[in-house]
């Protein structure tokens, strides 16, 4: 029998799916995820009452981003612990997008499992391939994204981490 | 014609709107004096993303270039001259290394995107309507004087056009 990877959490949302329900699963339209913000000028400003995250954050990065902008499933794990899951230095936010805002977007949720964080996924139309292709259509889907992301800061900023820890 | 209708019509927006609705308003005796902080501020963060050193965000984006630092701060000095434009909300580097200038409102959001010595994007996006972009020259040469020329923001993006 293949894996079919990590449970959902099991909370109201997710009870009458949870035996059925794992990351490798499609994404529901009805469902939310998580994006990590980190805390450094260039990507949130806490001074922007209307749009504290910047476009920046959401534009894919040559060295992470080769397949697609990286998100975790609510379903799957807490902004709490995606939050403390990360590494960066400077300590990051956590941002709730509803995948139906992003479907909107006409942008695609495709999960991607990843050992360290459960309900990983994907929107392969921001791969930083397409930043070289199709520049002004990324910028203007970074903007949309970080409208969405500043409307909805759920968990942060977690503590900076001490030099060389 | 249309660009210069929509010019207009942006800028218009830009002066007459509600101060109230401004995020990049901020609380002054003298709204000249918010300004002129907001613009010394504005360089004086372009100077600070100077110093900033290779692995600045922690993902490994690399440091500045000095050259485009020094261009985006001509560059924003030459804006305030014109008096056209409002101070920009804010200013950034890209992790790609290119430099950011913002100016934003309720519904409107403006980034000029330094992206070399020579070159400049802009993107003007408005609530609910498809953003539009443009390239230009970042003709900051400071000989030819700032006064040949009028700054005509068209759609929203800024063309520098001499003077008949």
């Amino acid at each position: 029998m293949p894996n079919r990877g990590r449970r959902c959490r099991i909370c109201l949302r997710t009870l009458t799916r949870f035996w059925r329900y794992s990351e490798t699963d499609p994404v529901d339209k009805r469902e939310f995820v998580l994006r990590t913000i980190p805390n450094v000028i260039g990507y949130y400003n806490p001074e922007a009452p209307q749009l504290p995250v910047l476009p920046e954050a959401f534009i894919p990065n040559k060295k992470r981003d080769p397949d697609g902008l990286s998100f975790c499933r609510l379903d799957f794990i807490t902004a709490k612990r995606f939050a403390r899951g990360n590494r960066h230095a400077k300590g990051v936010y956590v941002a709730q997008i509803g995948v139906a805002d992003l479907m909107l977007l006409g942008l695609s949720v495709t999960p991607s499992v990843v050992p360290e964080f459960p309900g990983h996924v994907i929107i392969p139309e921001m791969r930083f391939s397409e930043l070289k292709t199709n520049k002004h259509k990324i910028k203007e889907l970074a903007l949309s994204l970080a409208r969405l992301a500043s409307q909805n800061i759920v968990y942060g900023p977690t503590p900076q981490k001490e030099q060389g820890s | 014609m249309s660009a210069h209708v929509s010019a207009r019509s942006l800028l218009i927006s830009l002066m007459e709107a509600d101060p109230k609705d401004r995020s990049t308003d901020i609380s002054s005796s003298s709204p000249a004096n918010a300004a002129a902080t907001r613009w010394v501020k504005s360089e004086s963060d372009l100077k600070s993303i100077r110093r900033y050193r290779e692995d600045w965000d922690g993902f490994g984006s690399p440091a500045p270039d000095p050259i485009l630092v020094d261009a985006a701060i001509r560059f924003l000095g030459k804006l305030r001259k014109d008096g056209i434009f409002e101070p920009p909300f804010r200013v950034a580097l890209s992790p790609n290394g290119s430099i950011c200038i913002e100016w934003q409102s309720k519904e409107e959001y403006v980034e000029a995107e330094i992206v070399s010595e020579y070159q400049i994007e802009w993107m003007h996006a408005i609530n609910g309507r498809t953003p539009t972009h443009t390239t230009g020259p970042l003709d900051i040469d400071d000989r030819s004087g700032v006064r040949n020329r009028t700054c005509q923001i068209a759609a929203g993006a800024v063309a520098y056009v001499s003077e008949p």
